[in-house]
């Protein structure tokens, strides 16, 4: 350790410079109080600028320090969602008085930047974006990430479908992977979870990857979505490599990293909170208005007979299907508290939630425990469990080549029919195989995940003096889940009926686990005005699971049980990956105002070709605090911080578990097994993806905090590309993962928080993100080709050197036979515009989320148009569309530019004086209120919504629409109780 | 704090431990790798894989040669642009029966680079096996291809040529040479066993194998246009005048686990069914003829004695296809009837009228019709007459239309379409 005497000697000198002016010291005692209300502030962290000394508030706010060899301190106070204070004393007081505010930008925010260390938001040399849990779930929702969609700049969350349950996508600063995984890494209290996501089998039932695409199109839920929102208390967003690269092989994505509730130093507290509400279509598409002369036209002899058997009729197929309104019930309890050795949280929700179609919802029961003890002031232990059983039921939607899924059999069912039962039977669907209304009320698609997290944090202060500390840090934990699907498709619907084994039961387990332990030691050294912040550790992080799906045909009638059945077929898939790695990492600080990192993590995995090379990933950082530097002083009363950020770092992402093996594949006959090899071949070679992030920003606070702004540029170079590259089918195989390209994304990420009015009684405070990104292949290996979708002339994306990855191309091509671009799934830009006012007792605030530009495949209107439904049918609009088929694709991309009011709220807190009067003062306070999720929407899309993807989380062919379960929106009445 | 500083580090090492000591090398969790697999799963693979797309494979022939329609709602392609004469080359319509088949014959290779390790009656029963099959494999496909030829080099790289239609019909006329004359020394039995679609019919055994290689040949050498050559090998194939018209090799299904079902059946009185015989196949139909009594069903659903019309993409139709009666029928390779109509077809060719009217008024007086007399005016004609109605949706009109050049006689029903001769080389086996 020569770095090490280094700092010694230095600290050496320093101490003897200093000896001499030692005097008698400092006795200071004092109350923390919130600025707002003067109540007392138990927990606060009182910090001896310049060295390691400290103390907490206790639970009436108190806190005393004693300082026998100063006679000057500085002492810092902060506390979570309070700004930071700093108070200079140079004699002992005993009432010394302080008085803390809310942080409404943050700016004092301690943000998570490595795998055991912090750092405060001011000296950060990243863009990261952090959300508290008011700020995250003002208004209830199932899936925790749809809660982020327009609240941070370069954070694109856009949803698979609208149904109940989840399957969302979550995308940081624009696409990093074409093949690989797309998902942000998300750690939950040091857990790595799985953020599988599982399908169904509904696609044995549909035959949906049947043909045009084999990739699965169940539409399932990632598996994030089974951590509670309300759990949660802070969530932090590590856009990109050069602020993940600490988490290496895993982080290319980004990382997600939550921390759930916990307690804190006080008198027991309970809270109740109680919703109630429902959910409606958002939108209608419209259909088709038949007279007796378009029927006959559309369906011949029987379509006229069946237009007057209904009095030509017109029925609402969309709203008897979409209609329905979901009424949508949560409940939250929790009891937390704590003393200066042990605090406690415990959280309860139960949730249930009905669909806007007949049969499908979500419910939600979990539970919640966290507490933290410490066993004298070295050793601190924290411990987290959570127990979550989730309950979707999801209906039959999305693309199909049965016509099985309500959508489709829409498509083919034109306004004059009624296809309700009559006396409990349910008519045959003359023009299509399946009647969806019988469908929707029989059919089951149930997905029931039981999951436990679990967290383990344990800190000890090995060794500590005036100027040094020595931290040990284990983490460890486990995240596991069952999982249980269940399909069953009744043996009397048409389709059924019709096939030649009516009747199909399927019924698919997954278990999960996922295990991780992180042991590091962080040490810290400081002196004067510097500190040098070394930590090391060594990761192991390991997953694996296992789904068995089992598929049943000729179900005996009333029977839901595999075995009672005419034939099985069962399927079995396992995912199983050991990773090991280490990092080290220094950081430099000097007087707060210059902040340096630098470091590296060394990560292998049994996913690689090669399982025992390390693959490294750096990192360095720089940030100037301008305005601590003496020429910026005058400037301070307009601008009174502004910093400068640079960051530099790699990290990687994981080849598929499966990629470097050969497969063989049963395919038996005659009872005897049969092996065939895989399609896709084996890459023994196979390598991680590498992503290169260079960072920069500016961030500046203007009229003493009354507003702030950032501004962040990135660019990313990503090599290694991991592709599905197509290898001549006369090989005996179709495909194999290579690393084969480059690629380059860029963004900008503008960010402006202003409080335009703050008085007593009147708050508004405005938040307003800008972010675009944009990339482009600069490197290709193998033959340009095409990707997503279900065929060329049907829309799909081009892999070519020079084109963004998401250009979007169809049959149309340019005079030298190349394809003409017709789209780009990227939008232009995002905004997200955040605001909230408290205007006395009420507070309210709302959410609208822009997008503009990025084009949507919208195959849903191709399916209307042949089944002659469409709503401009009778325009000709149709028939000039359909006309085009095979020759012109434009006609079915559509621009999915769109603006929502993702959220609004109000809420009226009772006042101070009005509690405290009921139920003899056992009320802390009593919230009413209304809230709404994604209220409202504008788009010219002609689909539900543009915000869609037919194939789940894929990096490239998000935007296909076949017609997925319509969004809703969602509005609460809400009660919100404190004991 | 002793005690809690002990029991916290136990903790910590037993997380540790947990842990660590997980391998990160370790084979495949989901499937054995090939050089643990025994024979007899590769030879059951490759039987089992040729079953592969083959539903597409008979939907797409059957729609070129205006056999069948296939009224695909939920993918407008097999009404659409093959009808229009402009399949994508890029799509599953081209590609998944293609891939298919070298699929299965990669198998093939598999088996045959693990017989060059053996010797003897084992290793030539392999032998003889695998290069029936992967000639057979390659058939299918230059039946898709015909003039843009096919590759016969199974290959990863992209740059491996394709070969003219005469050099593949060669490569596979050789093949199937070289598999007979290893037959011919592979002992009594196979070291392996095949399933009932070939065992019921004899076909298991070394000799019996030999007979299906013998008729796939004579296939191959009419295809070759090679009449002679038609005639001496089915002379070793299971030719019989007075046998079963169906007795043959077949491909057999099930719904035991892991097996498939054939994907060509749909219950014929669904309210809708998509694989529905072309109209022209009812209206020149012969009145009587048995075969097309068996093969169609003229759809009257209501039972008002009036036929049911299915409408789709401006096309109609009033009969579905019952070539199989269940979704484990059998669908077959090759059989009696075709090799008749083999024999024949070399007959006429070589101007044996009167032989050539022979076998085929058996096969006329089997399903009802009364015998013909064939000269060199209509035996031709009569021929493709015969072999539409006899081998009806088992992948054979549209490739004897182009053979006789006669694929402008077939009836095309929109304006705008057309008849194909050929699918597009894929788009996966050509640079650039």
């Amino acid at each position: 350790m020569v770095i090490k005497n280094r700092y010694k000697i230095f600290y050496l000198t320093l101490l003897l410079a200093f000896s001499g002016l030692m005097a008698q010291g400092l006795e200071i005692k004092g109350i923390v109080v919130n600025k707002d209300d003067q109540e007392p502030l138990p927990g606060v962290n009182v910090l001896v600028k310049g060295t390691l000394l400290g103390a907490v508030t206790d639970l009436d706010g108190y806190f005393s320090l004693k300082l026998p060899d100063m006679n000057e301190a500085r002492l810092e106070f902060s506390y979570v969602g309070y700004k930071t204070k700093e108070v200079v004393l140079s004699e002992s007081t005993e009432n010394l008085m302080i008085r803390m505010e809310e942080d409404v930008f943050k700016a004092s925010e301690i943000v998570v930047t490595g795998l055991a260390s912090s750092v405060k938001r001011e000296n950060l040399a990243n863009s990261v974006a952090t959300l508290s849990s008011e700020e995250l779930v003002p208004t209830p929702t199932e899936s925790m990430e749809s809660a982020l969609a327009g609240k941070f700049a370069g954070v694109n969350v856009s949803q698979n479908t609208g149904a109940p349950g989840g399957g969302i996508s979550v995308n940081l600063r624009g696409v990093s992977t074409i093949e690989g995984g797309t998902q942000p890494l998300y750690v939950v209290d040091g857990v790595i979870i799985n953020n599988a996501a599982i399908q169904s089998g509904i696609d044995l039932v549909t035959k949906a990857a049947g043909a045009g695409s084999s990739n699965p199109q169940g539409q399932p839920v990632n598996r994030v979505a089974d951590i509670n929102p309300e759990d949660i208390e802070n969530i932090e967003v590590l856009k990109g490599a050069s602020a993940a690269a600490i988490y290496g092989a895993k982080a290319s994505n980004g990382v997600i990293i939550i921390t759930t509730k916990k307690g804190r130093i006080g008198k027991p507290r309970i809270t109740f909170n109680q919703r109630v509400g429902f959910s409606s279509l958002l939108k209608k598409i419209g259909t088709r208005k038949f007279t007796a002369k378009t029927a006959e036209e559309q369906y011949g002899p029987e379509g006229l007979a069946l237009f007057n058997a209904n009095g030509g009729k017109y029925f609402d197929q969309e709203e008897l299907m979409y209609g329905e309104l979901g009424l949508l019930k949560q409940t939250n309890l929790s009891l937390s508290g704590g003393d200066n050795r042990t605090s406690y949280y415990l959280g309860g929700t139960f949730q249930d939630d009905g669909g806007i179609i007949k049969n499908t919802g979500y419910k939600r029961n979990s539970g919640n425990l966290n507490i933290t003890h410490k066993f004298n002031d070295r050793l601190d232990i924290n411990v987290t469990t959570s127990l979550t059983r989730t309950i979707s039921d999801r209906g039959i939607t999305g693309n199909d080549n049965t016509n099985t899924t309500f959508g489709f059999s829409l498509a083919f069912t034109p306004s004059f029919l009624d296809l309700r039962p009559k006396n409990g039977v349910y008519p045959d669907h003359p023009f299509n195989p399946s009647n969806p209304f019988h469908t929707r009320d029989v059919f089951k698609n149930t997905e029931t995940v039981t999951r436990t997290i679990n967290a383990l944090n344990l800190k000890w202060n090995a060794w500590r003096t005036e100027t040094q500390n020595l931290d040990l840090v284990l983490q460890s934990g486990f995240d596991a889940y069952a999982m249980e699907n269940f399909v069953f498709s009744p043996p009397e619907l048409q389709y059924e009926k019709n096939s030649d084994q009516p009747g199909a039961v399927l019924n698919g387990k997954t278990n999960s686990l996922n295990w991780n332990t992180y042991l590091s030691a962080v040490h810290l050294y400081g002196e004067g005005g510097y500190s040098f912040r070394t930590s090391a550790g060594l990761q192991f992080e390991n997953l694996e699971s296992d789904n068995v799906l089992t598929e049943a045909r000729s179900v005996i009638v009333t029977q839901q049980n595999v075995d009672q059945s005419g034939s099985v077929n069962v399927y079995e898939n396992r995912v199983k990956q050991v990773d090991d790695g280490f990092y080290i990492q220094e950081e430099f600080n000097y007087e707060d105002m210059l902040f340096l990192t630098a470091g590296f993590r060394g990560d292998r995995s049994s996913a690689h070709g090669d399982v025992n090379k390390f693959f490294y990933y750096p990192k360095a950082s720089a940030s100037l605090r301008l305005s601590q530097l003496d020429f910026w002083e005058g400037m301070k009363d307009v601008i009174n911080e502004a910093k400068v950020r640079v960051a530099y770092g790699e990290t990687g992402n994981a080849p598929p578990a499966n990629a470097k093996y050969n497969s063989l594949v049963p395919n038996n006959v005659g009872g005897k097994t049969g092996l065939l090899l895989a399609s896709r071949q084996g890459n023994p070679d196979i390598r991680p993806e590498r992503t290169q992030e260079i960072e920069t920003g500016l961030d500046f606070s203007f009229m003493n905090d009354m507003g702030n702004v950032e501004f962040t540029y990135y660019t990313q170079n990503i090599t290694d590309l991991i592709l599905i590259a197509d290898v001549p089918p006369s090989s005996g195989f179709t495909e194999q993962y290579i690393n084969a390209g480059s690629m380059n994304t860029q963004g900008i990420e503008f960010s402006l928080g202003i409080i335009p009015v703050e008085n007593e009684t009147f708050r508004w405070s405005s938040k307003v993100n800008f972010y675009k990104t944009w990339s482009e292949i600069t490197q290709l290996d193998v033959d340009p080709f095409n990707k997503g979708g279900f065929a060329t002339f049907l829309g799909t994306y081009r892999i070519e050197e020079g084109l963004s990855p998401t250009t979007i191309i169809g049959a149309e091509k340019n005079a030298d036979g190349s394809f003409k671009p017709i789209g780009n799934e990227t939008p232009d830009f995002e905004m997200g515009f955040n605001n909230n006012f408290k205007i006395g007792d009420f507070s309210l605030g709302f959410l609208v989320h822009w997008k503009n530009g990025g084009d949507v495949i919208n195959l849903g209107k191709l399916i209307t148009d042949l089944g002659g439904t469409t709503e401009d049918y009778d325009t000709g609009a149709a028939a000039e569309r359909l006309s085009k088929l095979g020759s012109e694709t434009k006609p079915y991309v559509e621009d999915g530019s769109y603006i929502k009011l993702r959220e609004a709220h109000i809420t009226y807190t009772l006042p101070q004086e009005m509690t405290k009067s009921l139920f003899n003062g056992a009320l802390d306070y009593l919230r009413v209120g209304v809230s709404g999720r994604n209220l409202y929407m504008i788009t010219d899309y002609t689909g539900y919504d543009p915000e869609v993807s037919q194939f789940g989380n894929v990096a490239i062919g998000r935007s296909v629409d076949t017609i997925p379960y319509p969004s809703s929106r969602s509005v609460y009445f809400n009660l919100s109780l404190g004991l | 704090m002793k005690k809690y500083k002990f029991l916290l580090i136990m903790i910590a090492f037993g997380a540790l431990l947990f842990t660590a000591c997980e391998e990160r090398d370790f084979p495949n969790p989901n499937d054995p790798a090939l050089d643990v697999v025994p024979d007899q799963a590769l030879v059951s693979g490759v039987e089992a894989g040729t079953r592969d797309e083959l539903a597409i494979y008979l939907r797409v022939v059957g729609s070129l040669g205006r056999e069948v329609y296939y009224f695909e709602p939920a993918d407008p392609r097999y009404t659409g642009n093959l009808l229009r004469g402009t399949p994508d080359p890029g799509g599953f319509l081209v590609l998944r029966p293609w891939s298919a088949r070298y699929s299965a014959a990669r198998i093939a290779e598999e088996i045959l680079s693990r017989a060059a390790g053996k010797s003897g009656e084992e290793a030539n029963g392999l032998i003889g096996y695998a290069k029936t099959m992967r000639a057979y494999e390659l058939l299918l496909n230059l039946n898709y291809m015909d003039d843009n030829g096919i590759k016969i080099e199974l290959s990863t790289d992209i740059n491996t040529p394709f070969v003219s239609k005469q050099e593949a019909l060669n490569h596979i006329k050789s093949e199937l040479d070289d598999a007979h004359t290893a037959l011919g020394s592979a002992g009594s039995s196979f070291p392996f066993t095949l399933s009932d679609g070939f065992a019921s019919g004899g076909f298991d055994t070394p000799a019996g194998f030999d007979m299906f290689n013998r008729a796939l040949r004579a296939r191959v050498a009419a295809y070759d246009k090679d009449w002679d050559g038609v005639l001496s090998a089915l002379s070793g194939s299971f030719i019989d005048a007075a046998g079963d018209l169906n007795h043959g090799v077949y491909l057999v299904y099930g719904t035991g686990v892991g097996d498939q079902t054939n994907g060509i059946y749909e219950n014929p009185e669904a309210s809708f069914v998509k694989l529905m015989a072309h109209p022209s196949f009812g209206t020149d139909a012969e009145a009587g003829d048995g075969r097309f009594a068996s093969k169609v069903l003229v759809r009257d659903l209501d039972g008002n004695g009036q036929p049911d019309t299915t409408k789709f993409d401006d096309l109609q139709s009033t009969m579905s296809v019952t070539i199989t009666s269940s979704s484990t029928d059998p669908v077959y390779i090759i059989r009696n009837e075709e090799l008749l109509l083999l024999r024949a077809e070399a007959n006429i060719q070589k101007g044996n009228y009167s032989d050539a009217a022979t076998d085929i008024n058996v096969i006329r007086a089997a399903y009802g019709l009364a015998p013909v007399t064939l000269d060199a005016g209509n035996a031709v004609d009569q021929l493709l007459h015969e072999r539409r109605y006899s081998l009806f949706m088992e992948g054979h009109r549209w490739v004897d239309m182009r053979r006789y050049g006669k694929l402008g006689d077939l009836p095309v029903d929109r304006d705008g379409d057309t008849v194909l001769d050929k699918m597009p080389k894929p788009e996966t086996e050509i640079p650039g």
